[in-house]
Protein backbone atom coordinates (compact mmCIF):
# COMPACT_ATOMS: atom_id res chain seq x y z
CA UNK A 1 0.00 0.00 0.00
CA UNK A 2 1.28 3.54 -0.75
CA UNK A 3 0.07 6.90 -0.85
CA UNK A 4 0.65 9.30 -3.66
CA UNK A 5 -0.92 12.24 -3.82
CA UNK A 6 -0.91 13.61 -7.34
CA UNK A 7 -2.43 17.29 -6.63
CA UNK A 8 0.62 19.10 -5.71
CA UNK A 9 2.21 18.22 -9.97
CA UNK A 10 -1.19 19.82 -10.88
CA UNK A 11 -0.34 22.90 -8.87
CA UNK A 12 3.64 23.31 -10.79
CA UNK A 13 1.55 22.27 -13.91
CA UNK A 14 -1.28 25.46 -13.17
CA UNK A 15 1.04 27.83 -11.97
CA UNK A 16 3.74 27.64 -14.71
CA UNK A 17 1.59 29.69 -17.15
CA UNK A 18 2.08 32.24 -14.82
CA UNK A 19 5.16 34.82 -15.34
CA UNK A 20 4.92 36.00 -12.01
CA UNK A 21 3.51 35.38 -8.90
CA UNK A 22 3.47 38.48 -5.97
CA UNK A 23 2.71 36.97 -2.53
CA UNK A 24 1.48 39.95 -0.32
CA UNK A 25 2.49 39.12 2.83
CA UNK A 26 2.29 40.50 6.65
CA UNK A 27 2.34 38.17 10.09
CA UNK A 28 0.15 40.91 12.11
CA UNK A 29 -2.98 41.34 10.67
CA UNK A 30 -4.88 44.89 10.03
CA UNK A 31 -1.67 46.59 8.20
CA UNK A 32 -4.24 46.50 4.75
CA UNK A 33 -2.81 43.33 2.89
CA UNK A 34 -5.73 42.82 1.19
CA UNK A 35 -6.27 46.77 0.38
CA UNK A 36 -2.60 46.30 -1.24
CA UNK A 37 -2.92 43.12 -3.07
CA UNK A 38 -6.39 44.55 -4.76
CA UNK A 39 -4.33 48.02 -5.48
CA UNK A 40 -1.83 46.08 -7.06
CA UNK A 41 -4.11 43.89 -9.26
CA UNK A 42 -6.22 47.05 -10.08
CA UNK A 43 -2.78 48.89 -11.54
CA UNK A 44 -1.58 46.16 -12.96
CA UNK A 45 -4.20 46.13 -15.12
CA UNK A 46 -4.08 49.57 -15.72
CA UNK A 47 -0.67 49.37 -17.18
CA UNK A 48 -2.04 46.63 -19.47
CA UNK A 49 -0.52 43.40 -17.92
CA UNK A 50 -3.12 40.62 -17.27
CA UNK A 51 -3.37 40.27 -13.72
CA UNK A 52 -4.72 37.80 -11.29
CA UNK A 53 -6.15 37.86 -7.77
CA UNK A 54 -5.85 35.43 -5.55
CA UNK A 55 -7.60 35.56 -1.63
CA UNK A 56 -5.68 33.09 0.38
CA UNK A 57 -7.28 33.78 3.57
CA UNK A 58 -9.46 31.20 3.40
CA UNK A 59 -11.55 31.74 6.91
CA UNK A 60 -11.42 35.80 6.51
CA UNK A 61 -11.82 36.23 3.06
CA UNK A 62 -11.97 40.51 2.56
CA UNK A 63 -10.42 41.13 -1.28
CA UNK A 64 -14.01 40.36 -3.04
CA UNK A 65 -15.19 43.45 -1.00
CA UNK A 66 -12.29 45.59 -2.23
CA UNK A 67 -13.90 44.59 -5.78
CA UNK A 68 -17.64 44.37 -4.99
CA UNK A 69 -18.03 41.32 -5.78
CA UNK A 70 -20.61 39.62 -4.08
CA UNK A 71 -21.72 35.69 -5.52
CA UNK A 72 -24.82 34.56 -4.56
CA UNK A 73 -24.24 30.96 -5.73
CA UNK A 74 -21.34 28.80 -6.91
CA UNK A 75 -19.92 31.32 -9.50
CA UNK A 76 -16.84 29.65 -11.25
CA UNK A 77 -16.71 28.05 -14.83
CA UNK A 78 -14.93 24.59 -15.71
CA UNK A 79 -12.52 24.36 -18.02
CA UNK A 80 -10.37 21.66 -17.66
CA UNK A 81 -10.12 22.76 -14.05
CA UNK A 82 -11.73 26.11 -12.84
CA UNK A 83 -11.56 29.09 -14.53
CA UNK A 84 -11.49 32.11 -12.02
CA UNK A 85 -14.19 34.85 -12.94
CA UNK A 86 -13.21 38.11 -14.51
CA UNK A 87 -14.14 40.89 -11.75
CA UNK A 88 -13.07 44.70 -13.17
CA UNK A 89 -10.49 42.68 -15.28
CA UNK A 90 -8.94 40.63 -13.07
CA UNK A 91 -9.01 37.11 -13.11
CA UNK A 92 -10.68 37.04 -9.39
CA UNK A 93 -10.23 33.59 -6.91
CA UNK A 94 -11.63 33.42 -3.88
CA UNK A 95 -13.10 30.76 -1.30
CA UNK A 96 -16.81 33.54 -1.91
CA UNK A 97 -17.10 32.32 -5.27
CA UNK A 98 -17.87 28.22 -4.05
CA UNK A 99 -19.59 29.24 -0.42
CA UNK A 100 -20.42 32.77 -0.75
CA UNK A 101 -19.70 34.55 3.02
CA UNK A 102 -20.55 31.38 4.98
CA UNK A 103 -18.44 30.84 7.67
CA UNK A 104 -15.37 28.29 7.16
CA UNK A 105 -13.92 26.86 10.44
CA UNK A 106 -10.83 24.72 9.69
CA UNK A 107 -7.98 22.98 11.34
CA UNK A 108 -4.50 23.32 10.17
CA UNK A 109 -4.97 19.94 8.20
CA UNK A 110 -8.11 21.47 6.28
CA UNK A 111 -6.31 24.99 5.26
CA UNK A 112 -3.66 22.57 3.65
CA UNK A 113 -6.18 20.25 1.88
CA UNK A 114 -7.94 22.95 0.49
CA UNK A 115 -4.87 25.23 -0.42
CA UNK A 116 -3.37 22.03 -2.46
CA UNK A 117 -7.03 21.31 -3.96
CA UNK A 118 -7.57 24.57 -5.00
CA UNK A 119 -4.19 25.35 -6.79
CA UNK A 120 -4.11 21.88 -8.70
CA UNK A 121 -7.42 22.67 -10.54
CA UNK A 122 -7.11 26.53 -10.59
CA UNK A 123 -6.44 27.70 -14.32
CA UNK A 124 -4.78 31.13 -14.76
CA UNK A 125 -5.02 31.65 -18.26
CA UNK A 126 -1.11 32.76 -18.58
CA UNK A 127 -1.80 35.89 -16.74
CA UNK A 128 0.99 37.98 -16.13
CA UNK A 129 0.42 38.81 -12.60
CA UNK A 130 -1.17 36.45 -9.97
CA UNK A 131 -0.98 38.61 -6.85
CA UNK A 132 -1.51 36.80 -3.85
CA UNK A 133 -3.41 38.15 -1.16
CA UNK A 134 -2.03 36.13 2.45
CA UNK A 135 -3.74 36.26 5.89
CA UNK A 136 -1.93 37.39 8.88
CA UNK A 137 0.75 35.07 10.99
CA UNK A 138 3.28 32.17 9.88
CA UNK A 139 0.87 29.66 9.59
CA UNK A 140 -0.30 27.08 7.13
CA UNK A 141 -0.94 29.51 4.36
CA UNK A 142 2.32 31.35 4.37
CA UNK A 143 4.37 27.60 4.86
CA UNK A 144 2.01 25.83 2.05
CA UNK A 145 2.95 29.12 -0.37
CA UNK A 146 7.11 28.25 0.39
CA UNK A 147 6.86 24.57 -0.12
CA UNK A 148 4.33 24.38 -2.86
CA UNK A 149 4.94 27.39 -5.16
CA UNK A 150 8.23 27.58 -7.09
CA UNK A 151 10.10 30.68 -7.01
CA UNK A 152 7.57 32.99 -5.23
CA UNK A 153 8.66 37.20 -5.17
CA UNK A 154 7.50 38.25 -1.38
CA UNK A 155 6.25 41.72 -0.98
CA UNK A 156 5.89 43.01 2.96
CA UNK A 157 3.21 45.27 4.17
CA UNK A 158 3.49 47.39 7.16
CA UNK A 159 2.46 50.12 8.62
CA UNK A 160 4.69 52.42 11.17
CA UNK A 161 3.21 51.06 14.32
CA UNK A 162 5.57 49.34 16.08
CA UNK A 163 3.68 46.08 16.65
CA UNK A 164 3.84 45.86 12.93
CA UNK A 165 7.56 47.27 12.32
CA UNK A 166 8.62 44.77 14.64
CA UNK A 167 6.81 41.52 13.36
CA UNK A 168 7.95 42.89 9.62
CA UNK A 169 12.18 42.34 11.36
CA UNK A 170 10.90 38.72 12.35
CA UNK A 171 9.17 37.45 9.22
CA UNK A 172 12.41 39.07 7.15
CA UNK A 173 14.72 36.67 9.50
CA UNK A 174 12.43 34.24 8.56
CA UNK A 175 12.39 34.87 4.36
CA UNK A 176 16.07 36.12 4.70
CA UNK A 177 18.97 33.94 1.95
CA UNK A 178 16.11 31.48 0.80
CA UNK A 179 13.26 33.48 -0.49
CA UNK A 180 13.23 36.43 -2.95
CA UNK A 181 11.98 39.69 -1.12
CA UNK A 182 11.31 42.59 -3.62
CA UNK A 183 10.65 44.86 -0.73
CA UNK A 184 8.78 46.49 1.39
CA UNK A 185 5.58 48.96 0.72
CA UNK A 186 4.66 51.37 4.23
CA UNK A 187 0.78 51.45 4.45
CA UNK A 188 -1.08 53.72 6.50
CA UNK A 189 1.42 56.44 6.58
CA UNK A 190 0.57 59.36 8.77
CA UNK A 191 3.21 62.41 10.14
CA UNK A 192 6.72 60.55 10.27
CA UNK A 193 5.51 56.79 9.93
CA UNK A 194 7.45 57.18 6.49
CA UNK A 195 10.93 57.55 7.88
CA UNK A 196 10.05 54.24 10.39
CA UNK A 197 9.62 52.17 7.20
CA UNK A 198 12.66 53.42 5.69
CA UNK A 199 14.72 52.95 8.49
CA UNK A 200 13.34 49.42 9.22
CA UNK A 201 14.38 48.72 5.43
CA UNK A 202 17.76 50.08 5.77
CA UNK A 203 18.31 48.18 8.43
CA UNK A 204 17.43 45.08 7.22
CA UNK A 205 18.60 45.77 3.63
CA UNK A 206 15.22 45.15 2.55
CA UNK A 207 14.02 47.52 -0.57
CA UNK A 208 11.50 50.44 0.11
CA UNK A 209 8.94 50.44 -2.55
CA UNK A 210 7.19 52.66 -1.67
CA UNK A 211 4.43 54.21 0.69
CA UNK A 212 0.62 54.84 0.83
CA UNK A 213 -1.33 57.10 3.10
CA UNK A 214 -3.93 56.48 5.67
CA UNK A 215 -7.19 56.49 3.44
CA UNK A 216 -9.30 57.19 6.24
CA UNK A 217 -12.81 56.79 3.99
CA UNK A 218 -11.70 53.55 3.28
CA UNK A 219 -14.26 51.49 5.19
CA UNK A 220 -17.18 53.81 4.03
CA UNK A 221 -16.05 53.13 0.59
CA UNK A 222 -15.95 49.55 1.22
CA UNK A 223 -19.64 49.86 2.52
CA UNK A 224 -20.38 51.53 -0.32
CA UNK A 225 -19.05 49.14 -2.76
CA UNK A 226 -17.41 52.04 -4.01
CA UNK A 227 -13.85 51.16 -3.84
CA UNK A 228 -12.68 50.15 -7.44
CA UNK A 229 -14.63 54.13 -8.63
CA UNK A 230 -12.48 55.38 -5.97
CA UNK A 231 -9.19 53.05 -6.66
CA UNK A 232 -9.42 54.95 -10.13
CA UNK A 233 -10.23 58.39 -8.96
CA UNK A 234 -7.99 59.07 -6.02
CA UNK A 235 -5.70 55.65 -4.60
CA UNK A 236 -4.29 54.76 -8.55
CA UNK A 237 -1.97 57.62 -7.99
CA UNK A 238 -0.49 56.17 -5.08
CA UNK A 239 0.08 52.64 -6.31
CA UNK A 240 1.06 53.30 -9.76
CA UNK A 241 4.83 54.12 -8.71
CA UNK A 242 4.93 51.18 -6.71
CA UNK A 243 3.83 49.04 -9.29
CA UNK A 244 6.12 50.65 -11.70
CA UNK A 245 9.37 49.93 -9.07
CA UNK A 246 7.96 46.15 -8.79
CA UNK A 247 7.81 45.60 -12.08
CA UNK A 248 11.05 47.21 -12.59
CA UNK A 249 12.68 45.02 -9.75
CA UNK A 250 11.43 41.67 -11.52
CA UNK B 1 -14.93 20.31 -19.91
CA UNK B 2 -15.21 18.77 -16.37
CA UNK B 3 -12.44 19.31 -13.23
CA UNK B 4 -11.56 16.12 -13.84
CA UNK B 5 -9.70 16.49 -16.59
CA UNK B 6 -6.97 18.45 -14.22
CA UNK B 7 -7.47 15.86 -11.67
CA UNK B 8 -6.54 13.21 -14.77
CA UNK B 9 -3.47 15.52 -15.37
CA UNK B 10 -2.21 15.60 -11.93
CA UNK B 11 -2.34 11.56 -11.30
CA UNK B 12 -0.78 11.29 -14.90
CA UNK B 13 2.56 13.75 -14.17
CA UNK B 14 2.48 11.97 -10.66
CA UNK B 15 2.75 8.98 -12.33
CA UNK B 16 5.48 10.10 -15.02
CA UNK B 17 7.29 11.49 -11.87
CA UNK B 18 7.30 8.67 -10.21
CA UNK B 19 8.86 6.81 -12.82
CA UNK B 20 11.50 8.66 -13.54
CA UNK B 21 12.20 9.01 -10.13
CA UNK B 22 12.34 5.03 -9.65
CA UNK B 23 13.59 4.11 -13.20
CA UNK B 24 9.86 2.61 -14.51
CA UNK B 25 8.89 2.05 -17.77
CA UNK B 26 6.30 -0.82 -17.81
CA UNK B 27 3.24 -0.81 -14.92
CA UNK B 28 1.38 -4.11 -14.88
CA UNK B 29 -1.55 -2.60 -12.31
CA UNK B 30 -2.32 1.02 -11.16
CA UNK B 31 -5.15 1.07 -8.43
CA UNK B 32 -6.37 4.97 -7.37
CA UNK B 33 -8.35 5.54 -4.50
CA UNK B 34 -10.89 7.61 -5.30
CA UNK B 35 -12.87 9.71 -2.19
CA UNK B 36 -16.58 9.48 -1.65
CA UNK B 37 -17.18 13.04 -0.65
CA UNK B 38 -15.35 14.52 -3.57
CA UNK B 39 -17.89 12.50 -6.00
CA UNK B 40 -15.99 12.09 -9.25
CA UNK B 41 -16.99 11.39 -12.45
CA UNK B 42 -14.76 8.49 -12.16
CA UNK B 43 -15.97 7.35 -15.72
CA UNK B 44 -14.65 10.83 -17.36
CA UNK B 45 -11.71 10.75 -14.86
CA UNK B 46 -10.57 7.15 -16.54
CA UNK B 47 -11.19 8.20 -20.17
CA UNK B 48 -9.13 11.59 -19.52
CA UNK B 49 -6.35 9.44 -17.42
CA UNK B 50 -6.23 6.75 -20.52
CA UNK B 51 -6.27 9.72 -23.18
CA UNK B 52 -3.09 11.39 -21.22
CA UNK B 53 -1.34 8.31 -20.97
CA UNK B 54 -2.02 6.51 -24.45
CA UNK B 55 0.09 9.41 -26.23
CA UNK B 56 3.50 8.19 -23.86
CA UNK B 57 6.04 6.94 -25.10
CA UNK B 58 8.42 6.20 -22.27
CA UNK B 59 5.74 4.69 -19.90
CA UNK B 60 3.59 2.04 -20.36
CA UNK B 61 0.67 1.32 -17.53
CA UNK B 62 -1.47 -2.04 -18.71
CA UNK B 63 -4.10 -1.60 -16.36
CA UNK B 64 -5.60 1.10 -14.28
CA UNK B 65 -8.25 0.10 -11.73
CA UNK B 66 -10.23 2.14 -8.30
CA UNK B 67 -11.88 2.02 -5.50
CA UNK B 68 -13.58 4.26 -4.20
CA UNK B 69 -12.92 4.91 -0.22
CA UNK B 70 -15.78 5.39 2.19
CA UNK B 71 -16.04 9.17 3.61
CA UNK B 72 -16.37 9.30 7.39
CA UNK B 73 -16.27 12.43 9.51
CA UNK B 74 -15.18 12.37 13.54
CA UNK B 75 -16.39 14.99 16.04
CA UNK B 76 -13.63 16.48 18.49
CA UNK B 77 -16.06 17.35 20.68
CA UNK B 78 -18.33 14.52 21.29
CA UNK B 79 -16.57 11.62 19.31
CA UNK B 80 -19.26 10.99 17.43
CA UNK B 81 -18.45 9.38 13.71
CA UNK B 82 -20.42 9.31 10.74
CA UNK B 83 -20.89 8.91 7.20
CA UNK B 84 -22.33 10.84 4.60
CA UNK B 85 -25.73 9.35 4.43
CA UNK B 86 -26.43 10.60 7.92
CA UNK B 87 -26.31 14.32 5.87
CA UNK B 88 -28.50 16.21 3.76
CA UNK B 89 -26.87 18.88 1.25
CA UNK B 90 -28.05 20.78 -1.61
CA UNK B 91 -26.98 20.15 -4.60
CA UNK B 92 -24.73 23.44 -4.85
CA UNK B 93 -23.47 22.47 -1.81
CA UNK B 94 -22.70 19.13 -3.19
CA UNK B 95 -21.32 20.61 -6.47
CA UNK B 96 -18.32 22.99 -3.84
CA UNK B 97 -17.74 20.02 -2.09
CA UNK B 98 -16.67 18.27 -5.34
CA UNK B 99 -14.39 20.65 -6.59
CA UNK B 100 -12.74 21.69 -2.85
CA UNK B 101 -14.01 18.92 -0.60
CA UNK B 102 -12.95 20.45 2.64
CA UNK B 103 -15.92 23.48 1.99
CA UNK B 104 -17.82 20.76 3.84
CA UNK B 105 -17.09 22.41 7.15
CA UNK B 106 -18.95 25.72 5.82
CA UNK B 107 -22.36 23.52 4.83
CA UNK B 108 -22.45 20.86 8.18
CA UNK B 109 -22.07 20.48 11.86
CA UNK B 110 -21.58 17.66 13.66
CA UNK B 111 -24.52 15.42 13.44
CA UNK B 112 -24.87 14.40 16.86
CA UNK B 113 -24.08 17.48 18.78
CA UNK B 114 -24.11 20.51 16.40
CA UNK B 115 -20.38 21.34 16.58
CA UNK B 116 -18.71 22.79 13.92
CA UNK B 117 -15.43 21.07 14.79
CA UNK B 118 -14.71 17.64 13.13
CA UNK B 119 -12.69 16.22 10.62
CA UNK B 120 -12.67 14.15 7.44
CA UNK B 121 -11.38 11.17 8.60
CA UNK B 122 -11.09 9.08 5.25
CA UNK B 123 -12.69 9.32 1.65
CA UNK B 124 -12.10 13.16 0.99
CA UNK B 125 -9.94 12.94 -2.63
CA UNK B 126 -8.24 11.44 -4.90
CA UNK B 127 -4.94 9.45 -3.99
CA UNK B 128 -2.53 7.09 -6.17
CA UNK B 129 -2.91 3.94 -3.85
CA UNK B 130 -0.97 1.14 -5.16
CA UNK B 131 1.20 0.26 -7.90
CA UNK B 132 2.61 -2.90 -9.58
CA UNK B 133 5.58 -2.98 -11.65
CA UNK B 134 6.07 -5.10 -15.01
CA UNK B 135 4.43 -6.54 -18.08
CA UNK B 136 0.95 -7.78 -18.13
Amino acid sequence: MMDIDPRKYGIRRNLSSVNNILIILSSKGGVGKTFISTSLALALRELNYSSALLDLDFTNPGCHLFLNYRPKGLDITEEKGIVPPEIFGIKFLSIISFIGERPLPLRGTDITNLFIELLAIARWGGAEYLIIDTPPGIRDEILNILTYIDNPKIILVTTPSILSITSSRMIIELLRGKYRILGIIGNMLVENGERLIKNLSTDMNIKYLGGIKHYSQLDNYLYNGEFPKVFDKYIKNDVMDIVREIVTSL
Amino acid sequence: MVHEWSLAQAIAEALKSYSKRNKISVYREVTLSIGELQNIDIEILLEALENIIHEWKEVKIYNIKYEVERAEFLCKECGYRWRLDEMSLSDDEREAIHFLPELIHAFVRCVKCGSPDFSIVEGRGIKISRIVVGDK
